[in-house]
């Protein structure tokens, strides 16, 4: 028996799918080419930059250029204090969204509507526009270049609410009356039953607040004073000025930096993905 | 095991022109099978989710067990509930599923493990234990939302429409399952649906609503034998009841040109009334075929089912109203007649039921 011939795809098939495949093919060289050009750079042997270091043969691979960024600058003590900063911020935006967004998408009561406009409006409010009333109730609380100070303003913040909200509606809403008249009080509802079901949207709402949080600048630089106390980003900022004559070093401490978010990217894409996906339905 | 009472209980929705349930008023006995049944809308689930605690009472007060739960949240009132699509918890297993309310309730494991035991074992649910509700038929998880409710111990159990989502064999089977499961714990159970069949096979009283009001709430034979008015008439019973809008004469009833045979005590009361107009309401079995004598007809629909048949005629008074057009006789299932045949339809007058003209109400 011989296989069925295989049809070939129409001309215009055809030449739809190779400009899809030329443009996505545009997208990642745009995304990948900054990304390559970094690592590529940081492990050159030091002074090389530009086209010369862009395909490093094996054998001259090195982390001098990083060996040198963490020497002249603390920049492990700050990525210590930027894991510190991410995972409090992540861990009580996610805690305090998921609450927000189960009150807002089950209990049913008066103004919740109103109480979610509210939310989404804050959205809407520039970041900038917060930094003194902000600068001024972090000092008067004595917190001015802590862990707690850098984090303290964004405890709390609209997107991920939206984001868990439109995922919590999308829940069946029978096994949450289910639950609840199986006895589960509204904690236990949100813990065992909400959540687990909306895991993955969950895991995309987290992936978004540490991605934000690992990546703040202005509010970090503005409200510590010394080094140690900074986070990655802003010790990033003043390496690339001090180092501005030796391009490498630069690339390396931005190296540094960018490995975390990387490897979180890629460990969570799949959340990412579906979490995205699912608000957009 | 409770007594339920609702007294006046009402749900006005806000914004709303008028209230989706309007002053229950129903008793319902400890270990009573009552049925709520009516047409999509009528209020029946509405009823039921607000003795839940899942829909707030507007107006009036519901009691379970002599006590009143008008303001207790749903998770105190030890109710359980199956629902229409059953909502298990997709990410535990069927045993998780079914000791979820247990651990909340803080009984001890080997409490727990008895109970979730003995209901699988009712229900046929020991090899699916260790499943996620994903991977069981639509049957099995009913079974499931069941043992969920059963494990429970509750004073009421709580059905809405269960079985709707079950092909016509299973569902046959699962209702015949759940009469015998509720025999024998002698749980007090009120059970939603819209199948009229389910209703009467299953129920100790049958309620009926319509527009969120209570028609009438009886045993499912007087329901049958002594409809309160023409939509519970109307309702129960499959196929439905012949409604013929017959004027009243001192002679007798007329319709059109056909004289309608009613008994002379239930003709003397409506005279006595100074009624000029009733309808008038035959089951199908309460018309027979007969060639002399009755309303003469054309068959236009036979239906064979069987054992027995149904014959769809047109009255060939062309000023006669019948509210359904055709008239429906239920005939045994052999020697029917053919489409096109002329027949007459004769009326057992033992068997006519009398309503209000314009109100609907039975007469008298």
């Amino acid at each position: 028996m011989t296989a069925p011939a295989r049809r070939r795809p129409a001309p215009a098939l055809r030449v739809g799918s190779a400009l899809r495949w030329t443009w996505i093919a545009l997208v990642v060289a745009v995304v990948v080419f900054p990304v390559w050009v970094t690592v590529a750079t940081a492990v050159s042997p030091p002074g090389r930059t530009g086209l010369a270091a862009m395909f490093p043969a094996p054998g001259d691979l090195t982390l001098d250029n990083v060996r040198t960024a963490l020497a002249g600058f603390p920049l492990v003590r700050q990525f210590g204090v930027s894991v510190m900063v991410t995972a409090l911020q992540t861990t009580a935006q996610v805690v305090l969204a998921a609450a927000a967004a189960y009150a807002l998408v089950f209990p049913t009561w008066r103004g919740r509507t109103v109480a979610f406009v509210l939310i989404l409006g804050t959205l809407a409010i520039p970041g900038e526009s917060s930094v003194i009333p902000n600068f001024q109730l972090v000092s008067s609380l004595g917190l001015r270049n802590t862990v707690l100070g850098i984090v303290l303003p964004f405890l709390a913040v609209g997107y991920p609410v939206f984001l868990l909200r439109q995922a919590f509606g999308q829940l069946p809403r029978e096994v949450w009356e289910a639950a609840r008249l199986d006895g589960a009080s509204h904690l236990r509802c949100l813990t065992r039953v909400v959540l687990p079901m909306a895991a993955p949207q969950v895991v995309t709402a987290a992936l978004w607040c540490a991605l934000a949080a690992w990546n703040g600048y202005f509010w970090p630089l503005l409200i510590t004073d010394t080094p140690e106390q900074r986070t990655v980003q802003v010790g990033l900022a003043q390496l690339a000025a001090g180092e501005s004559t030796t391009p490498a070093v630069v690339y390396a401490g931005t190296l540094v930096v960018l490995l975390p978010t990387l490897l979180l990217v890629l460990v969570g894409q799949r959340f990412l993905v579906r979490g995205l996906a699912t608000r957009a339905r | 095991m409770a007594a339920i009472s609702y007294a006046g209980a009402t749900l006005t929705h806000p914004g709303a022109e008028r209230p989706s349930v309007d002053g229950l008023d129903l008793e319902i006995a400890d270990g009573e099978f009552l049925v709520l049944v009516g047409p999509s809308g009528c209020g029946k689930s509405t009823s039921l989710r607000m003795l839940a605690g899942l829909d707030p009472v507007t107006a009036g007060s519901i009691r379970i067990g002599g006590q009143d739960v008008t303001s207790t949240p749903a998770h105190q009132r030890d109710v359980a509930m199956v629902f229409q699509s059953y909502a298990l918890y997709p990410h535990m297993t069927v045993r998780q599923n079914m000791t979820f309310g247990l651990r909340i309730a803080g009984l001890a494991k080997p409490e727990v493990r008895s109970r979730v035991e003995q209901a699988a074992t009712m229900l046929d649910l020991t090899p699916y234990l260790d499943r996620k509700p994903s991977s069981l038929s639509g049957g099995q998880r009913q079974r499931v939302a069941m043992g969920r409710a059963i494990v429970r111990r509750p004073q009421v159990f709580l059905m809405d429409e269960p079985l709707s989502n079950l092909d016509a064999a299973l569902r046959t089977r699962t209702r015949t399952e759940i009469v015998r499961l509720q025999r024998e714990l002698g749980t007090t159970t009120v059970y939603v649906t819209h199948d009229q069949v389910e209703a009467m096979t299953m129920a100790d009283r049958v309620a009926v609503l319509a527009d969120g009001v209570l028609q009438q709430v009886d045993t499912p034979q007087a329901l049958y034998d002594r409809p309160v008015n023409t939509f519970v008439a109307g309702f129960i019973g499959s196929p439905a009841m012949n409604m013929l809008d017959a004027a009243v004469t001192p002679t007798g009833l007329q319709w059109g040109v056909s004289p309608l045979d009613i008994a002379p005590d239930l003709l003397a009361g409506v005279l006595g009334a100074g009624h000029r107009r009733v309808t008038v309401g035959v089951r199908p079995e309460a018309l027979v075929l007969s060639g002399t004598a009755g309303i003469p007809a054309q068959v236009e629909v036979v239906e064979s089912l069987g054992a027995e048949g149904q014959v769809l005629a047109r009255p060939s008074d062309a000023t006669v109203q019948a509210v359904s057009e055709l008239l429906t006789v239920r005939v045994p299932g052999r020697g029917l007649p053919a489409v096109g045949d002329h027949v007459r339809l004769g009326i057992d007058p033992g068997q006519v039921h009398l309503f209000h003209h314009e109100t609907g109400r039975r007469l008298p």
